[in-house]
């Protein structure tokens, strides 16, 4: 088969190219620590709001501080609120999300992080996040969910 | 077209696509950095 | 099939007059018909979704309008009728039609049995309107991508059913032809054209597979209340397992035109035509075990699948780098043939008064963007900046919505005047629009990209009713709204045209044909193994085995029937 000299040196170049991007991925992913959601457990939707899944638990007692500054979060989203809502946390606090559905898809991105997680019934998503700078920051549901889809957000607040 | 040309590789398709991949580079380099900038996920 | 030597084509021969394909060009311009009123409504309701994202909600005015429940009363609803209307009937019934047209002609002979190809039109027109009418009655506002546990009315499940199996049905018309084609020409190498949309059809009927079975198994007994729930995260894995491939179904028939059609009408010829049928058999067996990059995020997913689905995914970025030189090859010989001179000089020599030629090249440039798009989408831990955000749609305005449609609305310009024996009403008009279009796109596609990577703004979302809608956003959505309108005026500009066209007296005085680019070194042998479909065939059903297997019987083995699901109104 004959290939043109140049657009084999070009597909070697893409090649090239393309190893380097899979190895900034590979150092991003495995040194640096940027990571996505790998499999966790399998729930169960109908029962995972009530005790004693940790869903179940009242919405101020899922964020639960392990030792300080080392918290976790489990964070139910439903139609069309997540609970809790709000979430505290003392500047430079390293929080784990536990984040599931009790009803249909759901997504969960907070805005300046890389904590980008799909809320799916039965299912278990993990990220952690630290969050050093005070301030707010908004976490939308970004996968369609019905008429109120859009109302459903909700706010981590990071204090000094 | 002459004989001359069948053969030549087009010269600016090499110029062009060179400028496809300085594209590539700066836009998917651009969308890292944002990425690194946002901090760990464990 | 027996072993054999291919042969190099002596030239490609004159495509048969008209008369020999009747029936094929009554059934071709159903399907384009249809398809182009599907994108007539379906396209409307876009800058509707751009002026809510800015503050103006034309939904209570649109609900206005309709036959008893049969009208468009929310934004969601209106997203799906968008989605469904422009991502799946517009691209399968123009991508068929546009087939079933091609493939006669570049075979040298009808279709052996036209009437396996009306069937297939049938199934899908009924397929169509068994879909539309919960769409349009607000029992399926569950978007293109159905997920479960939403639950939609059954009809609309069963009108995509038969909407894919129709597509099916055109392709048995296809094989059929093709089949008595090779019987009838032992040791000759398959015409360009129909091996590449043939490949094409093959790689749609396997990949939707997935779809079928996540329907028929996981989400229709589920509906109708046979089982207790469903597994919404393997229902996304299958629905995924044809997803991706579905993108390549909507860019191959582009790639045909841009490979086969478009140097002859830049007056080129194929600079390489062994690369490109390589490159359609790399996306045969590529464009399938790559469907875990659209659920980098999915919970249930191991991430380790995940990373090898993004390297498989990163080498199907190479069929497409040798398509971009490919094409722009072809194209610099016709500009050069036609006194273009210098490095890129040439590029004014490019026929850019030839609507159908502006429109498709046009449509290239903003694939440049759209395939660097896809390639950060599919770069595993990037995903997570911009999964679900504004950048997606921004992505696939570029691709489906510029690379496949722009080159469909390039391809109807010559196309309708050769179906229809009539000139384009308005060579202007096509022109305006090319350009509006892409202008539109170039402000759409860029506010949405980085109102997703910045801002983090989700998709999928009447942001003019959010309760979190930030000022800050609101430079971009206007930017995104005005190329919003731009491609509302730009649609409307393209029927205009079509209907002056169809509905005109006048005939045309030179019939126009179906355009075919000669391979510029027709010398070189084919080697036999580019025309030999088992190696190929083998290697697909390997791969998705490989990429596939292991996941699906691990999630099918885990299998978590426990969620209900809520009826969408």
């Amino acid at each position: 088969m004959h290939i043109d000299r140049y657009e084999r040196l070009f597909i070697y170049a893409a090649v090239a190219l393309l190893v380097v991007f899979m190895g900034a991925l590979a150092v991003s992913s495995f040194a640096f620590g940027i990571r996505v959601p790998t499999a966790y457990e399998k729930v169960d939707p109908r029962t995972v709001a009530t005790p004693p899944s940790p869903w179940g638990l009242p919405a101020e007692e899922r964020l639960r501080e392990l030792s300080p500054g080392n918290y976790e979060v489990y964070l139910l989203g439903q139609m069309w609120q997540f609970s809790p809502n709000t979430i505290t946390v003392p500047a430079g606090s390293r929080v784990t999300f536990y984040v599931t559905s009790k009803d249909v898809q759901h997504g969960f991105k907070i805005a300046g992080t890389n904590i980008n997680i799909m809320a799916l019934p039965g299912e278990v998503g993990v990220l952690t996040a630290t969050f050093d700078t005070p301030g707010t920051y908004n976490f939308y549901c970004h996968e369609y969910c019905g008429a109120l889809h859009h109302t459903m957000y909700g706010q981590i607040v990071v204090e000094e | 077209m002459n004989e001359k040309d069948k053969y030549k590789t087009p010269q600016g398709t090499i110029a062009l696509m060179v400028i496809f991949v300085i594209l590539i580079i700066a836009l998917w380099g651009s969308a890292y950095l944002t990425m690194l900038s946002r901090g760990v996920t464990q | 099939m027996t072993k054999r030597k291919a042969q190099p084509a002596a030239t490609t021969p004159a495509i048969l007059p008209p008369e020999h394909f009747k029936r094929e060009d009554r059934l071709t311009a159903w399907f384009i018909t249809i398809a182009m009123i599907a994108l007539f409504i379906g396209g409307a309701l876009g800058p509707l979704q751009k002026l809510e994202h800015v503050g103006i909600n034309l939904y209570p005015a649109l609900a206005k309008i309709g036959i008893g429940s049969v009208r468009i009363q929310s934004y969601y609803q209106g997203l799906t009728a968008h989605g469904v209307l422009n991502a799946l009937v517009w691209t399968t019934f123009f991508i068929v039609g546009f087939f079933t047209y091609a493939i006669p002609r570049s075979l040298g002979r009808p279709l052996k049995q036209p009437r396996i190809n009306l069937l297939a039109l049938v199934l899908m027109i009924v397929g169509l309107v068994m879909a539309a009418i919960p769409i349009l009655t607000n029992l399926a506002s569950v978007l293109y991508t159905f997920y479960p546990p939403m639950k939609a009315s059954v009809f609309f499940y069963l009108g995509l059913v038969l909407v894919v199996v129709g597509s099916w049905v055109a392709g048995l018309g296809y094989y059929v032809t093709y089949w008595q084609w090779r019987k009838d020409n032992p040791g000759q190498k398959t015409p360009f054209i129909a091996l590449a949309a043939i490949i094409t059809m093959v790689m749609w009927q396997i990949a939707t597979l997935g779809i079928a079975i996540e329907i028929l198994v996981l989400i229709i007994p589920w509906v109708l209340g046979w089982t207790e729930g469903t597994d919404p995260q393997l229902a996304r894995t299958f629905f995924w397992f044809t997803g991706h491939p579905l993108v390549y179904f909507w860019l191959l028939p582009a790639y045909v035109s841009w490979y086969a059609m478009l140097p002859k009408q830049a007056g080129g010829k194929m600079f390489s035509e062994q690369l490109a049928r390589l490159v359609f058999w790399l996306f045969l067996v590529l464009s399938i075990p790559v469907g875990l990059h659209h659920q980098f995020v999915d919970p249930g997913v191991p991430a380790g699948w995940k990373a090898i689905h993004a390297v498989i995914t990163y080498s199907l970025f190479l069929p497409s780098m040798a398509t971009a030189f490919t094409v722009v090859a072809s194209l610099e010989l016709g500009a050069r043939a036609r006194g273009g001179k210098g490095l890129l000089g040439w590029i004014r020599h490019l026929p850019w008064g030839n609507p159908s030629y502006t429109a498709q090249n046009l449509a290239m440039i903003l694939f440049v963007f759209g395939g660097i798009g896809g390639l950060t989408n599919a770069s595993y831990n990037l995903n997570l900046a911009i999964h679900n955000t504004a950048w997606v749609p921004g992505h696939f305005h570029l691709t489906v919505g510029s690379a496949a449609t722009l080159t469909f609305f390039g391809i109807a310009y010559w196309l309708v005047p050769a179906l229809t024996n009539k000139p384009l009403a308005s060579r202007r008009a096509a022109l305006a629009q090319a350009w509006t279009w892409f202008v539109g796109m170039l402000l759409m596609s860029n506010g949405l990209h980085i109102l997703g990577l910045n801002f983090g703004v989700p998709r999928r979302t009447s942001l003019g009713s959010a309760p979190y809608l930030d000022p800050a956003w609101n430079p971009l959505q206007i930017e995104a709204a005005v190329g919003g309108i731009i491609l509302g005026i730009s649609g409307l500009l393209f029927f205009g045209n079509m209907l002056a066209t169809a509905l005109s007296r006048k005939r045309a005085e030179v019939r126009e044909e179906m355009p075919v680019a000669e391979p510029l070194h027709p010398e070189y042998q084919t080697p036999a193994w580019l025309d030999n479909w088992r190696p190929w065939i083998v290697a697909t059903i390997l791969l998705i085995l490989i990429a596939y297997g292991p996941v699906l019987v691990s999630m099918i083995a885990n299998i978590n029937l426990t969620s209900p699901g809520v009826q969408i109104r």
